[in-house]
């Protein structure tokens, strides 16, 4: 992800004068565009196959009732009817939202700046690499099971500690005003370690003369940050943020933990309520409509950040 | 081009005659069944929610069915093992690509919305006097009069108490009515300063759907009508359960903070609550944790009017559209039989279903058990209606906004009899 | 643009100003910089760590209230009777064989796909790329039963005829295992970002060398952003190592579980044995963080641009 030269015409060749630039030049197209096609094959048919048909089969299920018991029976838009005024699926839409909203973006600037930190000759990088990393891979259960203990309102860590500085103690997860934040902090801090790892691979693809460039040039060190890095980053930074809001938006199984989707559907999430439908109700034709106004969410807030964005890549 | 738009289409083909041909096998009502008292043979799977891990498989497959099968050698049973909380995917997908296993377990009140969708097959009455069963154990069971699956394991949710807290506040017998409870539980709150370091009572250790279902049948309500059409809970005895919790906690004897947390020992264990609701199960857990608690820890059964306990448990049951009834038949009743239903008991500490195993060593090893079975004659069960599984997980959120104050207690029940009449309206 | 190396000199001037020696100053950052990631790794690591000391306690110690940190007696042997719960060694054995399928096929194709949807743009390649996209915001749930019935219904497999039917197709078999997520949307999409603003000089040049497209792909572009390629290699190796609900439904016969399906043993409708679910746990976890460790030599500054001028 890198700009080393002023940006050149790439359909001129180099060097060779062309004898009939035209032709070549369409058929040399014509030939890259045909590799193109091969070579994105094998992964669009994988996903044509395996993501393509359950999800049109989604799409035809949401309009039934199904429930796996008997005949699926066409029952048109009653599911989404049933989904958009139900006050709980309502509920949980707004949690994702806010949960959503505080986690990604606050993720993803401590995620930078760890990763700006780790991008430097440090000893023992590594080690502080996989410390980061370490909550992605450490199970949802241990993770859980911590930020319980963390949490808990008699012997709790977060009690003793606001204790110390005399601020009394909160029932934080069987609060309904502190459970939403309180899975807000755990969702953050689970968050980290994966794009941490995105930003460091990307930045560890950054070209080294830019910067020496530019610090000869006496910028400083910030403004080499804001003026450099961060556009060089644009195509990491969507992505991450891409991924995140879609994790964000399939959080599950660690607030199935903590809180169960409570107190009073407090911070249940839409990924759950679908989940409890299709497998807990077995309304399956209601979950596939859920999980299609939760899809329609997702691609309404994805496009709307590639047109804020204007696209995401320099170059193409 | 070409190639793509051909392998394009050849796969929406195949994925749509899939879901179609997936949809198309699901057993139609009217099942094909065939005659269940041919030769016992054939192939059979067995989803079993039970016996897991190593000594599990080896209790199941090594002892059990290897009995089995020196009765029935024409049969061959794969084990299918799943947890329990994977036990709903694993039958939904079953359900769904038409391989529903031969045998299954299931859960208490599960039984009404699978038989009404003919999902398993009933049972010949004969099974249910084979052995002891207290009639109430029987209850899940039935459907529409029939009987539809036997029950092996009973997990119940009793009372626990603090004996050497009792002691402590001069208190002599356990409360026999919700005055007694309230009036008990404030005298054994300790308060320091003015945190509460020890409440008198804890509802709130065991899923709140099931501690209030408790309540309401110790209050003699009802959660349905026996046909399972109509609710019932919606009546003073349901709201009086739930407002039963929402006055201990303005008593300031109960906290919803306050409640046994996962991976922490339970309140009562430490010192944190005097009367806690409990598991059967907790005298296991004593054992392995706090072992010098075990004589201080004692058990009733609480009701207002008419004491309730209830059971929860799971059931062994034999699929509509299995293509060897027979032999899924000798199965079932062969997995109901005091043998199974005992080592099946044992693994998990859970309560035998068959009265008659009270006199078993494992019984009388564990007093918690034991307890339960000799009460078996108040337990009661939740479901009773087809529509349960739309119902039963909206139960627990919908209550919980009147304990955290968001509504009354009148209100949230008012709340779930709509949800609940909405779910049995699209039956 | 010459390539002038100048780690050597210190371009700063205003340090200077500041009276202190630029030395002591960087030392300074420096210090401070260690003692803030030395916090942040604690705040990381701690439920790792706890995880790891809960499996060495006994009940009495995790019924301790107040929890405490250490146990009070180092129960080594729960991982021993961890262990012989359940055939944790062919579980894993089936845990490294999908995943090392997963990961190897992920790479490969995924790559492939990212650099053509990234660098050889043909028409409907952005509508492509966005499908990919669009392909991640269907929660796993709700593609779970059907793609369940494609693996059932799989014609000509497991005793299937041509129309899928009469047979159980890929259940039990280690396709259903290794088939459907061989190939994740999230790596296409994390190779392309990658493969995006690599010079098209490169390109270019070696294309006039007559170098094929997927020559240039393999040779010439893919070797530029070897972080990707590890960040893809783990995050495939540890997604498709923790799966749990896809094997659990796939498969029938015990031999083919994988080790997630095996730790829920540990976890009963009534209690949970936590001593040994953590020892489990961490014995799972730890080829994550030994892969880890590994990868960490190849996360370097790839690119030198020394060879384009």
């Amino acid at each position: 992800m890198a700009v080393v030269s002023a940006p050149r015409d790439v359909s001129a060749p180099p060097a060779v004068p062309p004898r009939s630039p035209a032709p070549r030049r369409r058929r040399a197209g014509a030939a890259r565009r045909r590799a193109g096609m091969l070579m994105v094959a094998p992964a669009f048919l994988h996903a044509l196959i395996w993501i393509g048909i359950p999800v049109i089969a989604a799409f035809v299920l949401s309009f039934t009732n199904y429930d796996v018991l008997t005949q699926p029976r066409f029952n048109g838009i009653q599911n989404y009817v049933d989904a958009l005024t139900d006050p709980v699926f309502r509920r949980g839409m707004l949690n994702t939202l806010v949960y959503a909203f505080f986690t990604v973006p606050v993720a993803m600037g401590i995620a930078l700046l760890i990763a700006l930190m780790l991008d430097t000759q440090l000893r023992a990088r590594a080690l502080f690499r996989t410390a980061v990393f370490i909550p992605q891979v450490t199970a949802t259960i241990a993770v859980a099971l911590v930020w319980l203990w963390i949490y808990d309102p008699r012997n709790g860590l977060l009690n003793a500690v606001l204790g110390f500085f005399g601020i009394p103690a909160q029932n934080w997860l069987s609060s309904t005003t502190w459970a939403m934040p309180s899975v807000i902090a755990v969702g953050i801090w689970q968050g980290i370690g994966l794009k941490m790892l995105i930003y460091l691979a990307a930045l560890q693809s950054l070209p080294k003369d830019v910067y020496e460039a530019a610090s000869v040039d006496g910028a400083s060190k910030t403004r080499q940050f804001f003026s450099i890095t961060l556009p060089l980053l644009k195509p990491a930074t969507f992505f991450v943020f891409v991924t995140s809001v879609i994790s964000a938006f399939q959080a599950f199984d660690l607030i199935y933990i903590l809180t169960d989707g409570g107190p009073a559907n407090t911070t249940t999430m839409m990924t759950y309520e679908i989940y409890k439908s299709a497998f807990r109700e077995f309304r399956v034709g209601y979950a596939c409509a859920q999980s299609i106004i939760l899809f329609v969410f997702l691609l309404l807030l994805t496009l709307a950040n590639r047109r804020l964005n204007g696209g995401d890549s320099g170059r193409h | 081009m070409e190639f793509s738009r051909r392998s394009f289409l050849t796969a929406m083909g195949l994925g749509t005659a899939a879901a179609v041909a997936g949809c198309a096998t699901t057993s139609p009502s009217g099942s094909s069944a065939a005659d269940p008292t041919g030769p016992v043979e054939g192939d059979i799977t067995f989803l079993c929610a039970l016996f897991e891990g190593s000594t599990g498989k080896e209790t199941l497959e090594g002892n059990l069915i290897k009995k089995f099968n020196e009765k029935y050698p024409d049969v061959n049973v794969t084990v299918d093992y799943t947890d329990y909380g994977s036990l709903n995917e694993k039958i939904t997908t079953g359900l769904a690509s038409g391989l529903m296993p031969d045998v299954v377990t299931l859960g208490v009140g599960w039984i009404p919305p699978f038989a009404f969708k003919n999902a398993i097959a009933p049972l010949p009455e004969s099974l249910a006097t084979r052995y002891t069963y207290e009639e109430r154990v029987l209850e899940p069971s039935r459907y529409d009069g029939k009987l539809y699956a036997l029950p092996m394991v009973l997990d119940t949710r009793i009372v626990a108490y603090r004996k050497d807290f009792f002691e402590e506040a001069g208190l002599t017998g356990t409360p026999k009515n919700w005055d007694e409870l309230r009036d008990y539980a404030k005298q054994l709150t300790v308060k320091d300063g003015g945190k509460t370091t020890r409440v008198g009572f804890d509802p709130f250790s065991i899923d709140l759907r099931q501690c209030w279902e408790t309540f309401l049948f110790g209050n003699s309500g009802e959660l349905f009508s026996p046909d399972g059409r109509e609710v019932l809970f919606d009546s003073p005895e349901g709201v009086a359960s739930l407002q039963l919790f929402l006055d201990m906690m303005a008593d300031g004897s109960a906290d919803f903070a306050l409640k046994t947390e996962a991976g922490q020992p339970t309140t009562l264990q430490q010192g944190t609550s005097a009367i806690m609701m409990t598991n059967n199960s907790l005298y296991v857990q004593l054992q392995q944790q706090t072992p010098e608690l075990t004589d201080k820890i004692g058990t009733f059964v609480l009701g207002n009017t008419d004491p309730a306990m209830l059971q929860g448990g799971t059931m062994v049951s034999q699929s509509a559209t299995t293509k060897y009834p027979a032999a899924a038949r000798a199965f079932v009743e062969y997995m109901g039989s005091p043998d199974a239903v005992l080592v099946a008991s044992e693994q998990r500490g859970s309560v035998p279903a068959i009265s008659d195993l009270k006199d078993s060593d494992y019984v009388k090893g564990n007093p918690m058990v034991a307890f339960a079975i000799d009460n078996l004659g108040k337990a009661r069960s939740e479901g009773g209606t087809p529509a349960w599984m739309e119902i039963r997980e909206k139960i627990k959120p919908t209550l919980e906004t009147a304990i955290v104050g968001q509504q009354s207690a009148q209100a949230a029940i008012d709340q779930l009899a709509g949800i609940a009449n909405d779910a049995i309206s699209r039956l | 643009m010459a390539g002038i190396d100048l780690a050597a000199t210190s371009p700063r001037t205003t340090l200077d100003v500041v009276g202190r020696s630029p030395a002591s100053r960087r030392r300074l950052s420096r210090a401070a910089l260690y003692v803030a990631l030395g916090v942040i790794a604690v705040v990381m690591v701690v439920p790792f760590v706890w995880m790891v000391l809960t499996s060495l306690k006994t009940p009495a110690d995790i019924a301790a209230s107040p929890p405490t940190f250490l146990p009070t007696e180092w129960a080594w042997g729960n991982y021993a009777d961890a262990l012989a719960a359940a055939p944790f060694l062919t579980y894993a054995r089936n845990s490294l064989i999908i995943a090392v399928s997963h990961t190897t096929i992920n790479l490969v194709v995924a790559s492939m796909a990212g650099y053509a949807l990234a660098r050889l743009r043909f028409r409907g390649s952005e509508l492509v790329f966005l499908g990919f996209v669009a392909a991640l915001m269907i929660p796993t749930y709700t593609k779970i039963i059907p793609e369940f019935l494609i693996v059932r219904f799989m014609p000509l497999f497991g005793g299937n005829d041509i129309l899928g039917q009469g047979g159980t197709g890929w259940l039990d078999t280690w396709w259903a295992l290794i088939v459907p997520g061989a190939v994740t949307p999230f790596a296409v999409f994390l190779f392309r970002q990658f493969y995006l603003d690599l010079p098209v000089e490169l390109e270019e040049a070696a294309r006039l060398d007559g170098v094929s497209e997927i020559g240039i792909w393999a040779r010439i572009m893919t070797p530029l952003v070897k972080p990707a390629f590890i960040t893809v290699a783990l995050l495939t190796f540890e997604s498709s190592w923790n799966n749990f609900l896809w094997p659990l439904l796939v498969t029938r016969t015990d031999s083919m579980r994988v080790i997630q399906v095996g730790l829920s043993v540990f976890r009963t409708e009534n209690d949970t044995q936590w001593a040994f679910l953590m020892a489990g746990t961490t014995l799972a976890t730890l080829p994550m963080v030994a892969l880890f460790l590994l990868g960490q030599k190849y996360f370097v500054r790839g690119f030198a641009n020394a060879g384009i001028k």
